[in-house]
């Protein structure tokens, strides 16, 4: 038996109890899928390290196939399937014209069972399986949800150099398929929506995610990214996991309620912890991560902290001596220790003074 | 002035909505500073260029190495565009992640079904005694009788139907056979009903179909009839034969794992092939006094035997295996060339 093959082999025996054929036929089709990669991709010839990319891949595969296994019939399902509902729930959209959390999850179902069909076919076609081939051992079954999360995965070419997995692919015809009815243009949503607040908010949300299905992800703003990032990080140091996924809901502009229900909340609950957001929300713009913060928004010292001329004024009015001379020395570029220093403060009123200052340059911009 | 929420509002709405909000455009050296980016100090453009002249099946993958460690990971996005893992920011994994653990909650108590399943099923680890002795049952539990027998009922009918297939005995014989160890000391129904079940009119079409007995509510007689018919279509079931009028037959069996085909052809040469397409992977037999015949196959696919010189009104044993069901009886069939 070829090397990979039995390797893969000796390690499904010794991590599973299953029989020695059904080991080894699992072994041979990594291997099968394995190749065709590595046949078929340009990449990996070119790179002269086919034997890694080899094993590289099997590995993949044996350590998620194993995964499954471990978790079994019961657990491994309730995995694949949180795993697939939060990768499309963006995507599955209620034919209702509110949307909510319950109408998106019985969507959902719908839309993975028969997401599971077609992976079970693309997994009979893949492996040159018989039209009536079922998972029948543990391993086997493992086998084909590893295979179902992979495939729902496999990231699909688009137009202009973009690339979208497969299964969100999939969710988004799911959703144009909805019944036409609900399917609320774009115009109408703009002319009725006016009825009621709450559906003018559903509606405008449903455009959004109509506008954002047609131009699919719009280009990354890196340094934007990279503020979300921070804030992300920013916030989980100060142990706010709570505020972090609020802060996350809110980024992917889900509606109040959709939220509550997401975050197991009461309307009152999420309104504190939105004020408690806001307060760390405040307090990482305007202290630590303040460079980047306003170099994202072309408010940096080297832009007059992105004030125009009459505010630039209007915060030298406002502002004390120490203030002004701290704001000069800022802006010839001098590190912060030696502006302390020059000024006689201690670090900490030096960081105290200077988030004072950002602060009123913030509430002057946005005046 | 704007209100302290206004703020806050428009500071996420233009992390949100914009990618490049109007007069806030970065400036251009930030976007070295990626963080999407997993080595420092490419230009993502550049590279993107040099590389995105076709899709590579490669590109495929990049989601599976998400979760692989860091160390892996230099080597293994050596030569990937970035842009392909633009989408894979820190919202959508926290999003995904938040979300998952909320679905959890909701799957846990309703655990979906997969395509193949009617209800949960246990999947055993190895393959246990239980799932062996069903391994045939599938075919014989969609039986056309007016009844849905038990499976240790089935299970006894077809190892006695398989134990005397082979033997020339008349067709009333047969069927007191393979259903006598489930009725002891009955031998008079036994015969009385043989002969019943073997008058054409017995079974006929409109009697199966209106007509629904459940077994264990059944009368003894009933339920000798029952097993008879049963044992009837079992026996016609692992039958083979082919003539030179009629060259080829199929025959279809329902395993727990799938559908078996056989497919046996008399050809002009006089050469009997006997095809046989396994869901999983197993074994055909051919046996008689002369000769023992096997072709096996370890992936699924489909099996070959040829009988070069057939004998005719000769009666052969075939035998269909599965491999990991090493001690299961294999399923035998009786195949007959007629002239």
């Amino acid at each position: 038996m070829e090397a990979l093959s039995n390797k893969l082999f000796q390690e499904l025996r010794e991590a599973t109890r299953a029989v020695e054929v059904v080991c080894r036929t699992v072994a041979a089709r990594f291997v099968d899928e394995v190749d065709r990669i590595c046949t078929e991709s340009q990449r990996i010839q070119k790179s002269g390290e086919v034997d890694s990319w080899r094993l590289t891949l099997a590995k993949h595969r044996l350590q998620q196939c194993l995964k499954y296994y471990a978790l079994g019939s019961h657990q491994g399902r309730v995995e694949l399937h949180s795993t697939l509902s939060a990768i499309v729930y963006r995507y599955i959209t209620p034919p209702q014209v509110q949307t909510s959390y319950q109408a998106r999850l019985t969507l959902i179902e719908d839309f993975l069972q028969g997401f599971y069909v077609e992976s079970l076919s693309a997994f009979r076609r893949e492996n040159r399986l018989d039209s009536t081939y079922q998972p029948h051992t543990l391993l086997e079954l493992a086998e084909y949800m590893a295979f179902t999360e992979r495939y729902g995965k496999r990231r699909i070419p688009l137009p202009g150099r973009r690339s979208q997995q497969l299964i969100i692919l999939r969710a988004q015809t799911f959703s144009k398929q909805q019944p036409p009815e609900m399917a609320v243009d774009i115009e109408q949503a703009t002319e009725h929506g006016g009825d009621s607040e709450e559906r003018s908010a559903a509606s405008q949300q449903r455009v959004r995610e109509e506008m954002v299905a047609q131009t699919e992800e719009p280009p990354e703003d890196f340094l934007r990214e990279r503020v979300v990032e921070e804030l992300l990080a920013y916030l989980k140091e100060r142990e706010q996991e709570d505020c972090a996924d609020y802060f996350t809901l809110r980024l992917l502009d889900l509606p109040a309620q959709e939220i509550e229900t997401i975050l197991n909340l009461t309307p009152r609950q999420r309104d504190y912890l939105q004020q408690r957001f806001k307060y760390h929300l405040i307090r990482f713009a305007l202290s630590h991560h303040w460079e980047l913060v306003h170099e994202w928004l072309e408010a940096d010292i080297e832009h007059n902290l992105g004030l125009t001329p009459q505010q630039w004024d209007s915060l030298n009015k406002t502002i004390s001596q120490k203030q002004s001379k701290l704001l000069q020395l800022k802006q010839t570029g001098m590190n912060d220790g030696d502006i302390a220093k020059t000024l006689g403060l201690t670090p900490t009123q030096f960081q105290k003074q200077w988030s004072k200052l950002l602060g009123q340059a913030w509430e002057i911009r946005n005046k | 002035m704007k209100s302290e929420p206004d703020i806050i509002r428009d500071f996420l709405l233009s992390l949100l909505q914009d990618p490049e909000p109007a007069g806030f455009t970065p400036s251009g050296n930030v976007r070295t500073e990626s963080v999407s980016q997993p080595q420092s100090g490419d230009e993502p453009e550049e590279t993107y260029d040099l590389l995105s002249d076709v899709w590579d099946p490669l590109d495929a993958e990049v989601e599976a190495f998400m979760q692989v460690s860091p160390s892996e990971q230099g080597h293994l996005f050596n030569g990937i565009p970035v842009n392909h893992l633009g989408d894979l920011s820190a919202v959508q994994d926290r999003f995904q992640a938040l979300l998952k653990r909320r679905l959890r909650l909701e799957i846990e108590r309703r655990p979906p079904l997969f395509p193949w399943e009617k209800e949960f099923l246990d999947y055993p680890e190895y393959s246990s005694e239980e799932v062996s002795r069903s391994l045939w049952l599938a075919q014989l539990r969609q039986l056309a009788i007016p009844t849905v027998l038990p499976d240790e009922v089935l299970v006894t009918l077809l190892e006695r139907c398989q134990d005397i297939a082979q033997q020339p005995l008349k067709s009333g014989l047969k069927l007191i056979q393979a259903v006598e160890v489930l009725f002891p000391d009955q031998a008079q129904t036994l015969d009385r009903v043989a002969r019943m079940v073997l008058t054409p009119a017995y079974r006929s079409q409109r009697t199966l179909d209106t007509l629904q007995i459940d077994y264990d509510q059944a009368n003894p007689q009933q339920q000798v009839a029952l097993t008879m018919l049963a044992a009837q279509e079992i026996l016609s079931a692992l039958a083979l034969s082919v003539s030179r009028d009629e060259p080829t037959q199929e025959r279809e069996w329902l395993t727990s794992s799938g559908l078996l085909r056989l497919n046996v052809a008399y050809d002009i040469k006089g050469h009997i092939s006997i095809r046989a397409t396994l869901p999983r992977a197993g074994y055909l037999r051919l046996v008689d006094l002369n000769q023992d015949l096997r072709a096996e196959q370890v992936q699924t696919g489909e099996l070959l035997l040829t009988i070069e010189t057939p004998q005719l009104n000769h009666s052969y044993l075939l035998e269909v295996g599965m491999l990991d069901h090493p001690d299961v009886r294999p399923l035998q069939f009786t195949l007959q060339a007629t002239d």
